[in-house]
């Protein structure tokens, strides 16, 4: 590697750009969702959340080891670890209220579906503050498309989580993160190899 | 008032080498970094990665640990403040070459 700006950008977010480890997640929501869409009540069996949560762990500890002992450890700086704190913390109060609102009030847009772009873009700032430059444009696109696909609804695209044959907008919602999650993490992890390749100098 | 080419060459070559350059730059970007992900970052084969690091330590511009991690050896590499201040001054006076380079006369 020889830019030098894509040196600090990969020491400075080295564990973000670990993409695989978001796949297991991602796998798991949607599998989740799936499964809730297809609910009959009283519901008796859990073994499929159960399965979906346990397996992401397992995959999630082995994504975790190889990511180590292919591509070794760094360390953040305390002033990244802030960041990422700061912008965890109230991106979470913000989706759990957005998740309050989405089930309990009939609202013409997603507000979790919101929150989670609003949560993207905070996170390209995020990690491209400390290092100025363009990486990782799939942050903002994904922003975008999911900023999209919450107001659909209001634009006209009333019930088109019915035409993808699920129940309603929320596991819709949830069930788009999920896929993005999953080409986000793999993109990432692309890029994480593109820009620290095995290949070694010649002797 | 000094010459271009008294700035040029008062540029410090412990860290104007291209690749301890990289590793100094990757240094001060994180609190520590081992030895597997700046052989990666560098591409630098494991005798000359060792070499850069051990003249960057004898410098005293970066620490390394050694020690074990789940019973593996692990080489931890640290930016020393010596080490910090150095390649920050070193950027300012490559970005002040730039400028005036712009200015230069054949």
């Amino acid at each position: 590697m020889q830019n030098l700006k894509e040196i600090r950008f990969v020491a400075t977010n080295f564990s973000n750009l670990q993409g695989l480890r978001a796949v297991p997640l991602g796998l798991c929501l949607v599998l989740v969702c799936l499964w809730a869409n297809g609910l009959q009540y009283p519901v008796r069996d859990f073994i499929v959340p159960v399965v979906g949560m346990v397996g992401s762990l397992i995959l999630l500890f082995a994504i975790d080891r190889y990511y180590l002992h292919a591509f070794g450890r760094v360390q953040r700086t305390p002033e990244s670890r802030r960041l990422e704190w700061l912008t965890s913390v109230v991106g979470g109060i913000l989706a759990l209220g957005a998740f309050w609102l989405d089930a309990s009030v009939k609202l013409p847009v997603s507000l979790l579906g919101l929150v989670f772009a609003a949560g993207l873009l905070a996170d390209y700032i995020r990690i491209t503050w400390l290092v100025k430059g363009r990486f990782l444009l799939y942050y903002p696109l994904g922003a975008i498309l999911m900023a999209g696909v919450s107001v659909l609804p209001l634009l006209g695209g009333s019930n088109w989580w019915q035409a993808c044959g699920l129940k309603n907008q929320m596991v819709g919602i949830a069930i788009a993160i999920g896929i993005f999650t999953i080409i986000a993490g793999i993109w990432g992890h692309i890029f994480l190899v593109r820009t620290l390749p095995s290949r070694m100098e010649n002797k | 008032m000094t010459t271009p080419f008294e700035e040029l060459a008062g540029l410090d070559r412990l860290i104007h080498e291209p690749a301890r350059l990289s590793l100094l730059t990757a240094l001060v970007s994180c609190k520590s970094a081992d030895y597997l992900f700046l052989q990666r970052l560098t591409g630098l084969t494991g005798g000359n990665l060792s070499s850069h690091l051990s003249k960057l330590e004898e410098g005293g511009l970066i620490q390394i640990e050694k020690r074990f991690v789940d019973k593996r050896p692990n080489t931890q590499v640290q930016i020393t403040n010596q080490g910090r201040i150095a390649i920050e001054r070193h950027w300012i006076q490559l970005e002040n070459l730039r400028k005036d380079s712009q200015m230069w006369k054949p």
